[in-house]
């Protein structure tokens, strides 16, 4: 394979070297199914304890017993809705909001077959949820509400902290859960402090630089919750399945190295690299949109829409040249359909088509974001050369785009 | 849902980013034909020139010289629109012949392109016949004297386009396109019409609301539906067709089974989808089975005649 230049961290991460080598043994020598009762699989399965620890002391869970292991953040999402609804069966609302990853977006418009009614928040153009909006959607039916902590797309961060607050004094019996996939390591989250409303928090390992296949539920102690995959006593009999050993003690070892990460503040540097590649587009394409601009975000991510042209055309070349990036583009995607982020957040349906993301990680080098820097204006401009709603003389969309964007 | 384009395709869009010498970027100044498809919601839109050698005693025999393009759109979208004018410009076309391509010449030329991506290359033809049409009306040829009535999609463009309904909204298809297509592209469900046209893929609301694209696949693929939906015949009816039924019914198939036990019914009145009734005859004293017969009249109503039917009894 030829040169990859990797942008796309929010899609999934490398494995950490110092990760992979603390899971080597749980592969080979230590196979033992840890709920065995002998020796050799009882000091496993302390491993595996061991691990628990780590991450309930890295989250500020305030048990062990409150992490649970499962297959991936989407499991956990599910488990974490599906399970609550079921003990709370006489209520039939759900509050989520309209830019959540299809875990739980997905999954709240399965229930709204099976007749709960759902509040799916809107955004503003900045990505950002109205305190009010929030408020006024929690009502005595509530059973939960589900809001992402920051957003894959745009990198957005909800004051989750915040809104688990006013959802308690609103409606103290009502559930908090929130997915955050991408912001555990990227943001401080203590569940002992400020996030002490949350009840249920959904995570993968593979955002943070552990394997695929396996992440966690924080479920608060007393939080009722019906198990989602039955079938054994395994995890305080809350998620049946053998322990997947190796994977769960990497995502522990991946646990400590953020801590130590974030006591550094390491993400700071990923910060400057993204205004770099802000500051540098936006100086040398015209006609460009920073979605989410103004508004918290993480500080690895950036999402770009280009006027005039289309999202598929442009990766299709930083491909040819090694860069993985994505793309909220209707073309790049299965159904066809721009980006639900980009439309939640009322960008301009005629340049949703064309957006970018960019999101770095531990990894990135400033050479490859240079090189990024340099290569993108040349593609644009010469997509927008073929672009029939581009001005070339002028530099800018031409009638005809003004005339087709406001027919729509 | 990934998908990976033939090397002919890639090698096709290369050239035209790259702007080799083969390629056909650009506009033709004062061109012969000049024509237009699809929109900057829709996420793609050709624009298509060419320019004839005119054979001025029979401008019918006009033959396409060069055809250049500018196209906003994926990558197969900038492929299919070389493929287009490598096709016409090689071919040494003459407009009304060049009428007689279809998506499946570019498909084919492409060495075939992803079933999501098929769109793409519609797009070019339908680019390619406006531009025709814009060839014919500039050399005041009637394309109708070749036939090009019954087989162009655009030939009812320029007519009736005004005049037809619009059911997508979003990117402007009307009623005419999109059955068309739903015909020649054999397109059977709602998901086929918008991977395929794109039509109901922006908003959506277009999709079940009447005279939309479930009702458009309806009418073009049969009764078939319709037949097994009985629900939605049943709500259109009228309160009198409600009253009619609700009476032939109680007499074919409630009657006959109060009757068999020595018992009757006798209608009061019908107010809309409720009835009104007094028991008769042994049932009137058997009061331990009122309720029974409540229940049971009302569910072979609400089962033959309205889910909604109602049965009061009047003591």
């Amino acid at each position: 394979m030829s040169k990859i230049t990797y942008l796309d961290y929010n899609a999934t991460t490398p494995i950490d070297d110092r990760v992979l080598d603390v899971m080597l043994p749980y592969f080979k020598e230590k196979y033992a199914n840890p709920s065995s009762k002998y020796r050799f699989a009882m000091d496993i399965a302390a491993d595996v304890e061991k691990a628990r620890t780590i991450i309930a002391n890295c989250l500020g869970a305030s048990k062990s017993e409150e992490i649970i292991f499962t297959a991936s953040a989407t499991e956990s999402v599910n488990h974490a809705i599906r399970g609550t609804l079921k003990t709370h069966p006489d209520k039939k609302h759900i509050i989520t909001t309209a830019v959540e990853h299809p875990a739980v977006l997905d999954t709240c418009k399965d229930l709204e077959r099976d007749g709960y009614k759902v509040t799916f928040l809107p955004v503003n153009n900045k990505g950002e949820l109205s305190i009010d909006d929030f408020t006024n959607a929690i009502t005595k039916d509530t059973a939960i509400i589900s809001i992402m902590h920051a957003n894959n797309e745009t990198g957005v961060v909800f004051p989750i902290d915040k809104l688990s607050k006013i959802a308690k004094q609103e409606n103290p019996d009502v559930i908090f859960h929130t997915d955050a996939t991408q912001s555990i390591g990227k943001i401080k989250i203590d569940m002992n402090k400020e996030y002490n409303n949350i009840d249920l928090l959904s995570m993968s390992g593979h955002k943070i630089y552990a394997p695929k296949g396996v992440g966690i539920l924080f479920a608060r102690t007393g939080s009722r919750l019906r198990k989602f995959i039955t079938g054994g006593h395994h995890e305080f009999n809350k998620r049946a399945g053998t322990l997947n050993v190796p994977l769960i003690i990497g995502m522990a070892k991946a646990f400590q190295i953020l801590d130590e990460e974030l006591k550094e503040k390491k993400q700071e540097k990923l910060s400057v690299l993204i205004s770099r590649i802000e500051e540098e587009i936006s100086k040398k394409i015209p006609y460009i949109t920073i979605n989410g601009k103004g508004a918290q975000r993480l500080s690895n991510t950036t999402n770009i829409s280009f006027d005039c042209i289309e999202g598929e055309s442009i990766l299709f070349q930083l491909d040819k040249l090694g860069f993985c990036i994505s793309s909220g583009s209707a073309c790049t995607s299965g159904s066809l359909e721009p980006s639900h982020v980009l439309r939640a957040m009322q960008v301009p349906i005629t340049s949703a088509h064309s957006s970018l993301r960019i999101s770095l990680g531990r990894f990135t080098k400033e050479e490859e974001v240079a090189a990024f820097i340099e290569t993108l204006p040349t593609i644009i401009s010469r997509l927008r050369e073929i672009s029939p709603f581009w001005d070339k003389k002028n530099n800018k969309p031409n009638d005809k785009a003004i005339q087709y964007s406001c027919q729509s | 849902m990934a998908w990976e384009y033939s090397e002919k395709t890639k090698k096709l869009f290369t050239d035209a980013i790259n702007n080799n010498k083969n390629a056909h970027i650009g506009e033709i100044e004062n061109p012969d034909g000049d024509g237009f498809h699809g929109s900057l919601v829709c996420g793609d839109a050709i624009k298509l020139t060419f320019r004839v050698k005119k054979d001025e005693k029979h401008p019918e025999n006009d033959i396409i010289t060069q055809a250049k393009y500018l196209t906003f759109g994926c990558t197969s979208a900038i492929a299919a629109s070389e493929a287009l004018c490598a096709i016409i410009e090689e071919g040494k076309y003459t407009p009304i012949k060049a009428m007689s391509l279809t998506k499946d010449d570019i498909v084919a030329f492409l060495d075939g392109l992803p079933t999501q991506k098929i769109h793409c290359s519609i797009m070019g033809i339908e680019a390619l016949y406006a531009a025709v049409h814009d060839w014919a009306k500039k050399r005041n040829i009637d394309l109708k004297k070749f036939g090009i009535n019954n087989e162009c999609l655009i030939k009812d463009k320029e007519k009736e386009n005004n005049e037809q309904r619009i059911v997508c909204r979003c990117l402007g298809m009307n009623e005419k396109y999109i059955k068309d297509q739903i015909q020649d592209l054999k397109l059977k469900t709602v998901d086929d019409v918008i991977s395929t046209i794109k039509a109901g893929s922006v908003c959506g609301s277009c999709i079940e609301e009447a005279g939309g694209i479930k009702d458009i696949l309806n009418s073009v693929w049969g009764n078939a539906k319709n037949t097994t939906d009985k629900t939605n015949l049943v709500e259109t009816k009228t309160p009198y067709q409600i009253a009619k039924e609700i009476e032939r019914v109680v007499e074919n198939d409630i009657l006959p089974i109060l009757q068999k036990d020595g018992g009757g019914l006798e209608i009061i009145d019908i107010r809309g989808k409720e009835l009104y009734f007094k028991l008769k005859g042994a049932c009137r004293s058997c009061h331990a089975a009122n309720d029974t017969i409540e229940y049971t009249v009302q569910k072979i109503l609400r089962d033959k005649v309205d889910k909604d039917v109602k049965v009061i009894h009047v003591k």
